[in-house]
């Protein structure tokens, strides 16, 4: 332990699908660029298993995989990749970039492999003195005390010390550097006491989960260990990046029948299946969905237990219409996934399409074709589901396919409670470093109402009395105030007997040809030049027809009378007959006519709006007033959180607790973003600002526009000028990467129009209890862009 | 032998397109009798009853709700503003007839499941002429 400190040992906290090896790789590069000075030298890589032990020495033996290039590059091309038995000689190591996979056991001094490394061993070459020169046996070990010799005291009948010549003395001769996968699962004393025993030179450690080690009392007394953190990098980064599928879809079933589960998941992976054929038809980017099926029971005696094996969910997959080859059991004693044809599980000739498993799939495989978790036992084996939720996080190729159903993963559980599940997956989330995330989950169906682990959170003091009102959007006809309705407000008014679809029908290009209806065949001819023919052996079975009542039916949730729509649908037919398209061409076509008709009539349906709303908001019919007579909305005097009471609190600008949010206390995963912590950290600095609340959505404030899904912003602050006069600000943040598309430009409009319309109202009201709104009281509402907050904040919200 | 037989007399056939397009649209009294049936079940009543509010027509009673239907054969009328469900019919129905929950056929509507709820009218809308091809049995 002596010598923990000595060598600098910074951590990276990495989630699972972050790239990890290839943030490794590149410290390495620039590390002996740097701070080594040198391309020649030691890296002892240690990880935690066999299955990312394999997969790294895959990879860094791979002369075309660019992590290999990388270390390449920064060795000059003299890398030596070694194993633990490997012949290893000094002048190797002074000539060379040697890099020394190593598990973790095998570095774990107490275990029988583990000894094989600090043995006396006659490949070790050239660190040591000769055997007879006793006195530099004494000085070497004098320079490095901790090497292992045959003992100097006489009991062992030496008079001078020898210096074994072990692969571990070798390691605490050369210093080398050393490279920690998944740092966390090294933190027990012995393992941490033989690795700094290697005498490194740096210590760089990767983890989804740094673990602090507490301080211990006691007989043996140790101080705190903590994770030196020096790069943190949040589920949220990845996911902008596009690096992992979010959000997580979770499909918690309650029937009784687990084929029926397994049902739904073979369901969803079908989806998924012709999803990305269509891609891979596209784009040519090649992914198989795969689906991963967690049973209860594996062994070959318990099958007629009574519990869901594996065997039971593998007939079903095949009386399902799955074939032998598509179908990969894991378990501790069969493992289909290791035969040859099973090897590469990204390649497009790899048929496995679905892989069954109890628990044997660990941390480190990751196939970013998993997509689909169906979790059959869920309710008796919560922890292995846990940790198979990690498993289906990655993204294939670290790039959104920009299919949004390809984009995101899906979790189906069998019989199980809701919220224990969603615990589960929570805590997956988190050992994958990506707790930040856990908002991010989807659940399906009804476990909507049953939200785990929330909590009240009071008022502050200050505040625990003080009633706070906010305008809302209202309709006024007549006498009457109501909440404004999309429907009744908006979609009542649009008048779409005026819509002409004709530029829609010039849209429509004639020469669209969908290609895989074509059937050809290809023969081989006896004579002539061309001996491969290839011919058109007429369409393919099916004819299509135009269905009108089926497109009616397609846009049924824009234009809302069938009648309607089936005239305007009438229109576009007519208009494409007169264009000279026939039946058949138009049956061909008719995906992509329904298709364009959507998108056209959400056009028009969202420019109808927006008149409709900005004439009557003009016209005085729709209001954001504050009002005296009860008809705003009112800040509850209890907000709710996830967190756990112990979880880590928002901290100041000054380090100390925050001040003016109006709910206390505020975690920090109540943010989704590092940024808007900051933004929060700023406001709660600001002196002119009575108090600040995050507002949270589909539960707070929310502002109706002119399209169906409500505005919920981000950001709440009260001001306080010239003593009593308040202003309220009310800010939805947008990230830089969404600047300028349709929704936030929506979003931007529809808040300053409403901000330019709002006034007081002083209605009097009968019956009721009249409200008191401070004369003067000013409310304001804009989209920030989240690059401009610090500019936009100071010089439009806070001082004006 | 013994048994008896009921003779019937199938009506003319009701075609999606054709009643969209308005080529042939149902008598009230026709449509309204089906709809009937498919929405509660049981049979409905014969002669139907001609009450008529705010412009919904009453189909009759089951054990567990009230039917209406917003309907004319009459292309314009189909078409038109008016025959939707509104959250003043909404209000007009359940006072007309309060106790059991109330199922409104109607091509449109043009008030939300939530403001009908928080105003705490026990109203369900079913979409015309969609409704005819599916078989709600709760």
């Amino acid at each position: 332990m002596a010598s923990v400190g000595l060598c600098p040992m910074p951590y990276s906290k990495v989630p699972t699908g972050g790239g990890k090896t290839y943030l490794a790789v590149s410290a390495l590069s620039r590390l002996f660029g740097r701070y080594l000075g040198k391309n020649t030298g030691f890296v002892l890589w240690i990880v935690p298993n066999e299955a990312i032990y394999s997969q790294t020495k895959r990879q860094l033996n791979d002369r075309q995989h660019p992590y290999r290039q990388m270390l390449d590059r920064a060795a000059a091309g003299r890398v030596r990749l070694l194993e633990k038995n490997d012949q290893l000689d000094a002048r190797d190591v002074e000539s060379h970039l040697c890099v020394m996979l190593l598990m973790l056991p095998s570095a774990n001094r107490q275990t029988r492999e583990s000894l094989r490394m600090f043995r006396d061993r006659g490949d070790v070459h050239g660190f040591f003195p000769p055997e007879g020169d006793m006195e530099a046996h004494q000085r070497t070990l004098e320079q490095t005390p901790n090497l292992d010799a045959y003992s100097q005291s006489a009991e062992a009948g030496a008079f001078w010390p020898q210096v074994k010549d072990s692969l571990g003395n070798a390691l605490r001769l050369i210093r080398p550097m050393v490279v920690m996968d998944e740092g966390h699962k090294a933190i027990s004393e012995l393992a941490f006491a033989t690795l700094y025993g290697f005498n490194p030179c740096f210590v760089l450690e990767l983890t989804a989960t740094p673990k602090d080690v507490a301080a211990r009392g006691g007989a043996n007394p140790r101080p705190a260990r903590h994770a030196n953190i020096l790069v943190e990098v949040l589920g949220v980064e990845l996911d902008r990046e596009g690096m992992i599928k979010m959000p997580l879809n979770l499909d918690p079933r309650q029937g009784t029948d687990w084929r029926n589960t397994l049902r739904a998941a073979l369901d969803r992976l079908n989806v998924l299946d012709t999803e990305a054929r269509r891609l891979h038809g596209e784009r040519g980017r090649y992914i198989r969905p795969i689906l991963l099926v967690q049973v209860e029971r594996t062994g070959k005696e318990q099958r007629e237990s009574g519990h869901i094996h594996a065997l039971d969910a593998k007939d079903w997959l095949l009386t399902a219409g799955l074939d032998e080859a598509e179908i990969a059991i894991k378990t501790a004693d069969t493992n289909e996934l290791a035969n040859p044809e099973n090897l590469d599980l990204l390649s497009p000739t790899n048929r496995v399409r679905v892989i069954i498993t109890k628990q044997a799939l660990q941390e480190g495989w990751d196939c970013p074709f998993a997509y689909v978790l169906c979790a059959l036992a869920a309710s008796a084996n919560l922890s292995a589901m846990t940790q198979l939720v990690g498993r289906i996080l990655r993204q294939p190729h670290a790039e959104k396919t920009g299919v949004p159903l390809l984009d995101e993963c899906y979790v189906i559980t069998h019989h199980a409670d809701t919220a224990r599940v969603v615990d589960a997956i929570k805590t997956g989330l988190e050992e994958d470093g990506l707790g930040d995330l856990v908002k991010e989950i989807r659940i399906g169906d009804d476990g909507g109402d049953r939200v785990p682990g929330i909590r009240k959170v009071p008022r502050r003091d200050r505040f625990a009395k003080t009633e706070i009102y906010l305008p809302q959007v209202l309709s006024v006809e007549g006498g009457t105030v109501r909440p404004f309705d999309y429907e009744h407000d908006i979609l009542f008014e649009l008048d779409w007997s005026a819509v002409d679809p004709a530029p829609l029908v010039a849209m429509i290009p004639d020469n669209a040809q969908s290609a895989e209806r074509q059937m050809r065949r290809i023969r081989l001819a006896d004579s002539g030049q061309e001996r491969i023919v290839a011919e058109v052996a007429g369409q393919s079975g099916e004819t299509l027809r135009f269905d009108p009542a089926y497109a009616v039916r397609m846009v049924s949730d824009i234009v809302p009378n069938p009648w309607i729509a089936r005239e305007i649908v009438g229109r576009v037919l007519a208009g494409l007959t007169v264009r000279g398209f026939d039946a058949d061409k138009l049956g061909t076509l008719a995906g992509l006519v329904i298709e364009q008709l959507r998108q056209w009539l959400d056009r028009e349906r969202d420019r109808m709006a927006e008149a409709v709303f900005r004439a009557a908001v003009a016209a005085g019919r729709i209001q954001f007033r504050l009002r005296t007579d009860e008809k705003n909305w009112r800040m509850p005097f209890e907000a709710e959180t996830y967190e756990p009471e112990d979880a880590e609190q928002l901290i100041g600008k000054t380090g100390k607790p925050l001040e003016r949010s109006l709910f206390a206390p505020i975690y920090k995963g109540d943010f989704s973003s590092q940024d808007e912590r900051n933004i929060a950290v700023y406001l709660d600095g600001e002196a002119a600002l009575t108090w600040w609340h995050r507002n949270v959505a589909r539960r707070q404030y929310a502002i109706q526009g002119w399209r169906r899904s409500r505005i919920y912003p981000d950001f709440i602050f009260a001001l306080q000028r010239d003593g009593s006069v308040e202003r309220l600000v009310v800010l939805e943040m947008k990230g830089p990467q969404l600047a300028g598309n349709l929704d936030t430009e929506y979003k931007q409009a529809v808040l300053r129009l409403l901000s330019d319309h709002y006034a007081i109202d002083h209605s009097p009201h009968v019956g009721g209890f009249e409200l008191v709104v401070p004369d003067g009281t000013t409310v304001q509402c804009d989209l920030v862009l989240m690059q401009d907050w610090k500019v936009r904040l100071p010089n439009e919200f806070i001082r004006k | 032998m013994g048994g008896s037989f009921t003779f019937c007399t199938l009506g003319d056939a009701i075609e999606m397109d054709k009643l969209l397009t308005g080529e042939a649209l149902p008598t009230f009294e026709q449509l309204g009798a089906l709809l009937f049936h498919t929405a509660t079940n049981e049979v409905a009543p014969n002669p139907l009853p001609t009450e008529n509010v705010e412009g919904c027509g009453y189909l009759g009673e089951s054990t567990d709700c009230h039917v209406w239907l917003i309907y004319r054969p009459d292309l314009e009328f189909l078409k038109s503003r008016e025959a939707a469900l509104t959250l003043i019919r909404a209000k007009a129905l359940v006072k007309a007839k309060p106790g059991k929950v109330h199922r409104v056929f109607a091509p449109a509507k043009f008030v939300s499941q939530k403001l009908l709820k928080d105003a705490d009218l026990p109203v369900e809308f079913v979409p015309l002429p969609f409704a005819l091809y599916r078989i709600e049995r709760d």
